[in-house]
């Protein structure tokens, strides 16, 4: 099996937790020891980042994470565990933690948050420019959803453009997170609260295309076309 | 069966664990063996059991083969398609157009229940029985007792269904190691010993439920994406859309009661049944009902395309959730390598045509659709007795698990096709000085009103230390565990305390529920089957005294004296033994024999071997 990335060995000094209390391997995540395939005891495992033994950083290797977590799940998985508390709760606390850090936005709310910057309730608004698209967008779903004259290949032939260009606005935003997050600004920095109300922006893209997906499914059902989704 | 066994060595009865698909029409179960999984077939039997329980005034009910031959002579004694119950309320059911030959009720927390000879029974109850005669089979199959077994259940099983699951295998006396998907357990029949990495679909119709779920496989593990479905649609719908046809042939010569008399409505079932069958083969079959007593003798032509025209609205249901499911894990048919069929229903030859073209590949069908499942159950007991740690399942949780907030709306806390284990802590504060008490209502589903989604049940906590009002912080912490199945555990965060949690299940049984069933109904199982098991080990001593008997001369010229004593004794017991209806004397008596038979074997074995006579019994040669 391939080893973990040798620049990420050991785990990060403020878990306090170096070497395998049963068989003093070293740990690179505090779940579990792939020495001894222990499952270790700890109150409070962390952040996601801790659990996977990284650094706190945006940009993640994918793969890496992926083989992280097949390794992980290997030793916790009650499957293989066995089907005790201990190992359900490590299982669900790694699956969450995965989660967490494979999704850009959610992984860009976790450093935020480390970085002790503004969550949602203390920072709602979104970026100016952003709030004008916003606007226009909110406008043509309305204008589509009320329409019900239309047939369902034209309101199809109106939402595709839509989440076309709503895509690719979520793309340009993630780029601009990721230019933000690297290298991690200090916590509690000024730009922290650009970044919340990009993050917002990224929430209300996220929201507004489950709405149009969920739009096209319902066409789709109805007309019973078998046009391929997204 | 042979008892002079070539392995002679070893003594070790190790663990029988099986893996058991416990289907809407028919059960099967496989064991792994050596190299891979394999369906149960005892001689002469064929490997799959028929869902159905027949249910006699007196005595104990019969399961499969017999029970199903039982559904023209007792139309209303006969269940067939218990699962379409388990986990769910009368109205569920959809009983007006959907009516069945048996009493169908409900209680109070809406379980809904058959009524047999003035009796209730529970689905839990009825498949318990089937399991019962599910384990019987793997029995007589592997000459062992079944130790513990993988259950299957339909991915879209929300927490009831798989409680109701798990009750009935508890009240059966069996242990269960997992709830596996369907779709998940085909994977992994499917995807074992393969190198390449893939994205499958599993297309799951059986015959109550249909279930599609996408999943990666690579390096051994097989991991859910997405899946979705829907529990009331399978080849029972298919059935019933012949029924229907008949009954509009019908109406203008026979008054409506009739249409819900029991023997019709098992004969109408039966015979679309075997004309949807006969479809998938020819263009062309006849829906034939023969009941004399009632005056009906019916017959229809029905062409494939006719039938089709009728199934069409099912298949596109079908494809829905597939769009659905494509859409939840964001991929595209483009990028699925490869769409496996699972279940008796996707024979039908619109079902193969439409996914076909759905998905813009031919399917996978080199594995036999009625198996799969029950043989990638087999793989994960394998997998979770020790057998193998290459194989690791990751599973979601298909519905979003939400609770009832002030207004009637819901309030998520675990989203669909979240991996499975996962867990969500909610908090909880009290409204009035001095409350000690908080009810919730936990559902699932995915509808914004709670009233729209399924209800699991109304949770209490209890023994919350009085406090001033908002003062008392209860973390409730909702697990789902690696079967799917909620767990809801308290604590009062300020003090530690743990507060007790009262579940009132809707649409299940409590926990003393389960242990009473346990007691009472099921003590008169054991007394049958100990009969049964009389019988089968006189057999086995019968044979195998015969086997000693041809092997005399060996026994006395080359067995040593010590030997020759046991053996000789042992047979004595043995024919004393035969002579009784003592189970644990005829145990004994036929576990001695074999014993004391060995060392005759090893002579006889390498008689065997230096004669090169392989694979045939020593009593045939």
């Amino acid at each position: 099996m391939a080893k973990v990335s040798a620049s990420r060995t050991i785990l990060p000094v403020d878990t306090g937790l170096h070497s395998c209390p049963h068989c003093d391997a070293d740990l690179w995540s505090p779940l579990a020891c792939e020495e001894c395939g222990a499952l270790l005891e700890s109150t409070d495992k962390g952040t996601p980042f801790v659990i996977f033994g990284l650094e706190r950083a945006w940009d993640i290797d994918r793969k890496d994470l992926r083989r992280r977590l097949l390794r992980l799940q290997r030793l916790v998985h009650p499957d293989h565990a066995g089907a005790t508390d201990q190992a359900q709760e490590a299982a669900a606390t790694l699956n969450h933690a995965h989660e967490v850090l494979a999704d850009p936005s959610l992984r860009a709310n976790l450093l935020l948050r480390l970085l002790g910057g503004p969550d949602e309730s203390a920072e709602r608004k979104m970026p100016q420019d952003f709030l004008m698209e916003v606007l226009e967008w909110n406008e043509t779903l309305d204008e589509i959803t009320e329409d019900e004259d239309s047939e369902p290949a034209s309101r199809e032939a109106r939402l595709i453009p839509l989440q076309d260009e709503l895509l690719q606005r979520r793309e340009d935003l993630l780029v601009e997170v990721g230019a933000a997050l690297m290298p991690l600004p200090e916590p509690k920095s000024e730009s922290l609260a650009l970044l919340r109300r990009r993050l917002n922006a990224a929430r209300y893209l996220a929201r507004t295309l489950w709405r149009i997906r969920e739009m096209r499914l319902t066409e789709q059902g109805l007309s019973g076309a078998t046009k391929p989704p997204l | 069966m042979g008892y002079i066994e070539l392995d002679v060595v070893n003594n070790d009865a190790p663990r029988v664990v099986i893996g058991i698909d416990l289907g809407t029409t028919n059960s099967l179960a496989a064991i792994w063996e050596d190299t891979g999984p394999r369906v149960l077939t005892p001689d002469g039997l064929s490997a799959s059991i028929p869902s159905v329980v027949h249910v006699p005034a007196e005595g104990n009910p019969v399961v499969g083969t017999d029970a199903k031959a039982q559904a023209m002579v007792d139309p209303e004694h006969t269940v067939f398609s218990v699962k379409r119950m388990m986990g769910r309320g009368v109205e569920d059911l959809d009983l007006a157009n959907n009516p069945l030959p048996y009493k169908v009720l409900e209680d109070d927390r809406k379980l809904a229940m058959v009524e047999l000879h003035g009796k209730r029974m529970t689905p839990q109850e009825l498949s318990a029985w089937i399991l019962v005669g599910v384990l019987e089979h793997a029995r007589k199959a592997t000459g062992s007792e079944v130790a513990a077994a993988v259950i299957t259940v339909p991915a879209y099983f929300d927490d009831a269904q798989r409680q109701a699951t798990r009750d009935a295998a508890r009240i059966a006396g069996l242990e269960v190691l997992r709830i596996v998907n369907e779709p998940t357990a085909a994977s992994l029949a499917y995807g074992l010993g393969r190198t390449d990495a893939q994205t499958v679909a599993v297309f799951d119709l059986g015959g109550g439920t249909f279930d599609v779920s996408l999943l990666s496989i690579e390096e051994g593990v097989f991991q859910v994406l997405a899946t979705n479905g829907d529990t009331r649609l399978g080849g029972d719908d298919f059935d019933q859309a012949l029924v229907q046809l008949a009954r509009k042939d019908l109406a203008k010569d026979v008054p409506p009661e009739l249409f819900n008399d029991p023997a019709f409505l098992q004969a109408a079932r039966l015979s679309a049944e075997k004309c949807k069958q006969a479809l998938s083969s020819d263009p062309e079959a006849e829906l034939h009902l023969a009941l004399p007593d009632l005056n009906i003798n019916y017959r229809r032509r029905i062409t494939r395309p006719e039938f089709e025209a009728l199934i069409e609205p099912l298949v596109q249901r079908t494809l829905q959730s597939c769009r659905r499911a494509l859409s939840d894990a964001e991929l595209t048919t483009d990028q699925i390598d490869e769409v496996v069929l699972v279940g008796g229903s996707t024979r039908v030859p619109l079902v193969r045509a439409q996914v076909e073209a759905f998905f813009g590949r031919a399917p996978h069908t080199a594995l036999n659709p009625d198996h799969v499942v029950a043989l990638g159950a087999a793989v994960q007991a394998h997998v979770l007795t020790g057998g193998t740690r290459d194989v690791l399942l990751m599973d979601v949780t298909p519905l979003s698990l939400g609770i009832e907030t002030m207004g009637g709306a819901v309030s998520k806390m675990i989203e669909r096709n979240s991996t499975i284990p996962c867990s969500h802590k909610e908090g909880f504060s009290t409204y009035a000085e001095g409350q000690t008490g908080i009810d919730f209502h936990v559902i699932q589903g995915e509808r914004e009103l709670a009233a729209d989604c399924r209800s699991l049940g109304r949770f209490s906590l209890k023994d919350i230390p009085p406090m001033p009002a908002g003062m008392a912080r209860v973390g409730v912490r909702f697990a789902l565990d690696a079967d799917g199945v909620l767990t809801v555990s308290a604590k009062e965060e300020s003090t530690g305390a743990s507060a007790s949690i009262e579940i009132a299940p809707m649409h299940g049984l409590t926990d003393n529920e389960v242990e009473t069933m346990l007691d009472a109904g099921f003590a008169n199982a054991q007394e049958d089957f100990d009969n049964r098991r009389v019988v089968d080990l006189q057999t086995e001593i019968g044979t195998m005294l015969t086997a000693i008997d041809r092997s005399n001369e060996t026994a006395q010229t080359g067995l040593d004296r010590e030997s020759l004593l046991d053996l000789t004794e042992a047979v004595e017991a043995a024919k004393k033994a035969q002579t009784t209806r003592d189970l644990p004397q005829i145990q004994s008596a036929r576990d001695r024999l074999e014993q004391a038979s060995l060392p005759l074997a090893t002579i006889l074995m390498d008689g065997v071997v230096k004669g090169a006579i392989t694979g045939k019994r020593v009593d045939e040669l």
